[in-house]
């Protein structure tokens, strides 16, 4: 393995390599943004630092989160990014869950399908604040919702959702993972939702 | 200058038996805390201080947000036990004042564009103060930084020079920095060769600006080297927590 360069090092110079990743290059030389490992491609004379330890605490494009609504617009929905793997975001990251990017279905209205307090899991589609997040896919969507009318937790029964108090019966942009399903059952990413929560 | 207190020999050799140009002993560990992003504990002599890094993380409130970098908040302080005289807790003007310098000490070398609307947070316990403790957090506090995967363009390391007895000397302890003639301590990114910060308190000539100059930056070449050990010695593997 290629020795441990830390910020500042010298890597290579400008007339060699093309830089990539965590490199930046100062009057010509190339240098290291972060602790890491170089790793050099003279063929395409490319050059490369991979950070290794810890990486910051950040969503970024393609990462799929849980995330809990905080507000839906009939354009828009606002989501609090919570976690992702393992990792809990403290305070939570806004996000924006736009109408386009709902479900590949048509949607005539967001807050239909979404309320405040639901639990999403959704994929991340943009590098930074603010957020932008999607839901189309049938893993990605609500995974546990509340009832609008009494506040209990809805059971989903194929692709609608039932209150077991006062027998409501709600839509929403259904995750195939959601938890709570109709006689009892929990889904195994219920289980796996439930452990994380713990453990945050 | 107090004329009871003999800082220095004619022949050169200080209070605690330092050269002119040596450092104290100087201890750091990375990585000693773990319920944060990143963390650093520095010995400089008696000077012992232990820095934390959190974040980056949204900004709250919102409005201290801005749209096109992360904000770096940072706050120097002195637990009441650091000093002879029990120190309030709250912060002080002059708290208030370092945690700005060392802010601005520390945000030239860091890529904040990477993270816009976060907020990163450095928190600089002085644990025991003997001289030195801005200089010493700021060394600590960019290890602690590079620790937690900030992108960097390089480590800052600080130390200060001062005028004791008529000689400039590197590094000052308590008694040299109290009844010193000058102090000044200086920040630096030594591999781009780019000071982060500068202050003088007292008086100094030209040439002897310079010279504290050139003491300053074999001062650091010194430190820079032990900063790098440090992260060597987190990333091969070997952790040590207080």
């Amino acid at each position: 393995m290629s020795e441990i360069v830390l910020p500042g090092d010298a890597v290579g110079v400008v007339e060699e390599y093309l830089g990539e990743g965590f490199v930046y290059e100062h009057n010509g030389v190339l240098r290291a943004a972060t602790v890491g490992f170089v790793h050099r491609d003279t063929s395409k004379h490319l050059l490369k630092v991979v950070r290794s330890g810890r990486t910051p605490n950040v969503p970024t494009k393609g990462d799929v989160v849980y995330g809990v609504v905080s507000d839906a617009k009939p354009k828009m929905v606002v989501v609090d990014i919570v976690s992702m793997d393992k990792k809990v975001f403290q305070p939570p990251f806004t996000a924006l869950l736009p109408i386009s990017m709902i479900s590949t279905e048509r949607v005539e209205s967001a807050d239909s399908l979404y309320t405040e307090s639901d639990i999403v899991i959704a994929k991340v589609e943009s590098t930074s604040s603010p957020f932008i997040l999607s839901t189309k896919g049938s893993e990605f969507g609500v995974i546990l919702a509340r009832c609008r009318n009494c506040g209990s937790m809805l059971e989903s029964d194929t692709k609608i959702l039932i209150c077991p108090n006062c027998g409501a019966k709600d839509r929403r942009k259904l995750s195939s993972n959601y938890i709570l399903k109709r006689h009892g059952g929990v889904s195994k990413s219920g289980e796996s939702f439930g452990n994380n929560r713990k453990d945050s | 200058m107090s004329e009871s207190v003999v800082l220095i020999t004619q022949d050169g050799v200080r209070l605690d038996g330092r050269r002119i140009d040596e450092l104290r002993p100087v201890k750091m560990q990375v990585g000693v805390l773990k319920n944060c992003s990143g963390s650093a504990y520095i010995e400089q002599g008696k000077t012992k201080i232990l820095v934390a890094v959190q974040g980056p993380r949204e900004a709250h409130p919102k409005h201290i947000a801005l749209p096109g970098r992360a904000i770096l908040r940072t706050r120097y302080h002195m637990a009441p036990f650091s000093t002879d005289e029990r120190k309030s807790p709250a912060p002080s003007r002059r708290e208030v004042e370092l945690s700005k310098v060392i802010r601005e000490a520390l945000e030239p070398a860091l890529f904040l564009e990477e993270y816009p609307k976060t907020v990163i947070d450095v928190f600089i316990e002085v644990l025991q103060a003997d001289a030195g403790t801005r200089s010493a957090g700021i060394t600590a506090a960019s290890i602690a930084l590079a620790e937690a995967g900030i992108p960097m363009r390089d480590l800052v390391t600080a130390v200060a020079v001062g005028k004791v007895g008529g000689k400039v000397v590197l590094d000052l302890n308590e008694a040299e920095d109290e009844h010193g003639e000058a102090d000044m301590p200086i920040a630096m990114m030594p591999s781009l060769n780019k000071i982060t910060l500068l202050q003088l308190n007292g008086r100094l000539t030209r040439q002897e600006l310079e010279e504290g100059v050139n003491l300053v930056k074999k001062g650091i070449k010194e430190l820079y080297s032990l900063q790098k050990q440090a992260l060597r010695a987190r990333f091969s593997g070997a952790q040590v927590e207080v």
